[in-house]
């Protein structure tokens, strides 16, 4: 009868879910390029609302990591790691990359390699390849020449907000779309959270998936010379 | 009555905790990014946001944990929403709004500005109207204070902010990051009558600043100076650190002499010329503002040091002076980059959100 409040702010959306034996109990989900800051909040108080869930009687909290958009997935860790220190409740992070693949089943892939391609806002692709249930290797940043020679062999399922700029890149593949917007969805992120979630759990905070290092520039000399 | 503060607009992780009544301080814990950025010269803004979000629960602990008191003794919780480096914001602004939706407790929306501005009445009995110089890393106004939330702009730098004056001089004269602290370190041996230097505006009618060219002149100075590897001497080093300072000081006080006779004008029954803002930290700077205060019949205030950096305390501290007149913010507040304390000021075109 696990209990569970996840929500999304990493990528092109906002949403948030509460999750209870198994049975999505309320669900919220906007697509949006900016706004989460002010979204979030409201949306989280009406699924709790909805699914009149206390924040007490949850037993997990749980939200994506990215990566995604810089601001938008630490708007999402940060509202969770305030919740969490305020409710006293476990948290889990759950990576984008994970939420688009559990959009297609492992029995729905049937025999091709499922490519998760998120949009980084920049010529770059977020990659992560997934077979027989679980993750085949990191996900990576790749430079669109890096494509074809990241890509696993065989057969390809693309998804994510990407596949299609992915699908037109690499054609001569002949990959496959699994449809759809290709954004997470907290839905989703609740039903990994729960499946992962044992009594007396308590792990470290998440760390966020950036995947790219922040933009600086060393000063060349630190002195009068210039 | 217990409030939460946080800030995160800058290069500080902040979180304090203020009472209204007894010891008003209970906490107020400051983790300095500087070590982050110091490899850059300057602060770097994604990085900055990244050490908020790794850093910001650890400190919201630590600071209750330093007050002796749960979550759940808190009345409310109030953060920075801007102006500022708005990926930080972003974090701070987030974290409030889940303590506040998880304890529910009321959220307070602070401009970073008025955290400043009212910080004196942390530390002091103060009424208002009082005659306010703002100067930090980002800031740089003359502004009479009517109340909370009530603000009148006489002036306001046209390009660089003085503490950013401190900060460019620093990295020029290759004395490190932070500036201020650093130009003030080396000034100490200098002598500031070796190399004259620019005071912008001085003498001019108004109250704006301008900091710009001084920092041009420094580095003609400079490059004058510097052998062929770019670096100086120490001694030609610190004498430019406090020709730079006593420069700045000159302009402050040139400028908010203006404001002085602009205020007694406008607003006689304020009494009190207040500093606020990182640049207020300078002791040679604070003396010089207290000398023109006494030699015009004003009180002189300025917040201790702790309180004139980057802070939770003065959130927390301007978060309860909004509180006590019903001014709290839902948590669908989005967090603004640009804010000005006066919105009725015109735009200074050179200082953008700095104005």
């Amino acid at each position: 009868m696990v209990s569970v409040l996840a929500f999304d702010t990493a990528g092109s959306a906002c949403s948030a879910a509460v999750l209870r034996a198994g049975t999505v109990q309320a669900h919220r989900f906007a697509a949006m390029a900016r706004g989460q800051a002010e979204a979030l909040m409201p949306m989280i108080a009406a699924v709790l609302d909805e699914a009149q869930t206390p924040i007490e009687a949850l037993d997990l909290l749980a939200v994506t990591v990215g990566p995604g958009a810089f601001t938008g997935l630490r708007i999402g860790l940060a509202a969770a790691r305030g919740l969490a220190l305020a409710a006293d409740r476990p948290l889990l992070g759950v990576t984008s990359f994970a939420a688009v693949a559990a959009q297609t089943p492992p029995e729905a892939a049937a025999g091709r390699t499922l490519v998760v391609a998120l949009d980084s806002k920049r010529r770059e692709f977020y990659l992560q390849a997934f077979g027989g249930g679980g993750a085949l290797g990191d996900g990576a940043l790749v430079a669109p020449e890096e494509v074809p020679a990241w890509l696993p062999p065989g057969p390809l399922l693309l998804a994510g907000d990407a596949a299609p700029t992915l699908a037109r890149l690499v054609a001569g593949r002949a990959p496959d779309l699994a449809g759809g917007a290709g954004l997470a969805d907290a839905a989703d992120v609740a039903r990994l959270a729960a499946a992962t979630w044992r009594p007396g759990l308590r792990p470290p905070p998440p760390r966020p998936l950036y995947l790219r290092a922040p933009d600086t520039t060393m000063p060349r000399r630190p002195a009068a010379g210039r | 009555m217990l409030i939460l503060g946080i800030e995160t607009s800058c290069d500080e992780t902040a979180a304090a905790v203020v009472s209204d009544a007894g010891e008003r301080i209970r906490a107020n814990v400051v983790f300095s990014q500087i070590a982050e950025h110091r490899p850059y010269g300057g602060v770097v803004p994604e990085v900055a946001a990244r050490a908020h979000l790794d850093h910001l629960d650890g400190i919201i602990a630590r600071a209750l944990a330093e007050a002796g008191i749960g979550i759940k003794d808190l009345a409310a919780v109030a953060a920075t929403a801007g102006p500022g480096l708005i990926g930080g914001v972003f974090v701070g602004v987030m974290e409030a709004k889940a303590i506040a939706l998880a304890r529910r407790i009321p959220f307070i929306a602070v401009n970073h500005l008025e955290g400043h501005a009212l910080s004196p009445r942390l530390a002091s009995a103060l009424d208002f109207p009082y005659l306010l110089l703002l100067a930090s890393g980002g800031h740089c106004q003359l502004l009479a204070v009517e109340g909370v939330g009530r603000y009148r702009r006489l002036g306001t730098t046209i390009d660089d902010a003085a503490g950013e004056a401190f900060d460019k001089g620093a990295k020029l004269l290759g004395l490190g990051y932070p500036g201020g602290p650093a130009i003030e370190r080396a000034a100490r041996a200098g002598d500031a009558r070796r190399f004259p230097l620019p005071r912008p505006l001085a003498g001019r009618p108004g109250c704006d600043f301008s900091f710009s060219g001084l920092k041009t002149a420094l580095r003609q100075q400079a490059q004058a100076l510097a052998d062929a590897s770019g670096a100086l001497a120490a001694d030609d080093a610190a004498d430019l650190a406090a020709g730079l300072q006593a420069a700045i000081g000159d302009c402050l006080a040139d400028r908010t002499a203006h404001a002085i006779a602009l205020f007694r004008a406008r607003w006689p029954g304020g009494n009190s010329l207040v500093v606020a803002g990182g640049v207020a930290a300078n002791a040679a700077l604070r003396q010089q503002l207290a000398a023109l205060a006494a030699d015009r019949g004003l009180a002189f205030i300025a917040p201790p040091p702790a309180l004139c950096t980057d802070n939770g305390a003065m959130i927390a501290w301007a978060g309860l002076e909004r509180l006590r007149l019903g001014l709290v913010d839902g948590l669908d507040f989005a967090p603004r980059p640009r804010w000005p304390l006066d919105p009725a000021a015109a735009p200074a075109i050179g200082a953008g959100v700095k104005a």
